[in-house]
């Protein structure tokens, strides 16, 4: 999964540990989740997405999604 | 995660200097010296006084017992990435345990080893270098 954490996080001025202190994580974390090495939780994505006042899918997105057909095959 | 071998490998631990890392390390250390030192004072006395065996039977359990809460409270402070980083190379120290104690105790049913499993103990250099080898793909 890529994001755009570390633009982001530029943009408001935070170093990563500050944001690490927001977040209640480690700076090792946050570095992990913008190396793309790492992908949060589901409270933490919202947690991230909270602290900069947007939503999940505007910071992170997913390299690989089910193509339609694969709904198809269930009558979706 | 960026960090050094010989600091994981020394401590069993990634090198996070929290509160709760340092109590961790600080308490367990204690327990281990305290181990060392009893262990080695009734070396000398267990013939002189025979019920200090039953502390000599005892101790190694209750001292790992006391380790192993103590890192399940280090581990309930952790975030997300070092708990999983934790877990994964618990994980696989676990294989590497099951098969290496396979092996062990093959060879050593076929040749007449009188192995005990105080020798457990030296599986946590092999967890260190899994959690040292987990942390690098963070």
């Amino acid at each position: 999964m890529m994001n755009d954490l570390r633009e982001l996080r530029a943009r408001y001025g935070l170093s990563q540990a500050q944001l690490a202190e927001i977040l209640e994580v480690s700076r090792q974390t946050v570095n992990a989740i913008e190396t793309d090495r790492y992908d949060p939780s589901l409270p933490l994505a919202f947690k991230i997405a909270a602290v900069f006042g947007t939503t999940i899918e505007n910071i992170f997105h997913a390299t690989e999604l089910p193509a339609p057909a694969i709904l198809e095959r269930y009558g979706k | 995660m960026n960090t050094s071998f010989m600091k994981v490998f020394g401590s069993g631990m990634l090198g996070d200097a929290t509160a709760a890392s340092r109590r961790y390390q600080r308490r367990s250390m204690w327990a281990a010296a305290l181990f060392a030192v009893v262990m080695f004072g009734l070396g000398g006395i267990k013939q002189e006084i025979p019920a200090s065996k039953y502390v000599a039977a005892l101790m190694p359990g209750f001292v790992f017992l006391y380790i192993c809460m103590e890192f399940r409270r280090y581990m309930a402070s952790m975030d997300e990435m070092l708990r999983r980083i934790h877990l994964e190379s618990i994980a696989w120290t676990y294989l590497t345990a099951l098969v290496l104690a396979m092996f062990v105790g093959g060879i050593g049913a076929v040749l007449h080893w009188n192995t005990s499993p105080i020798w457990f103990v030296v599986i946590e250099p092999v967890r260190a270098a899994w959690l040292y080898a987990t942390a690098r793909r963070y």
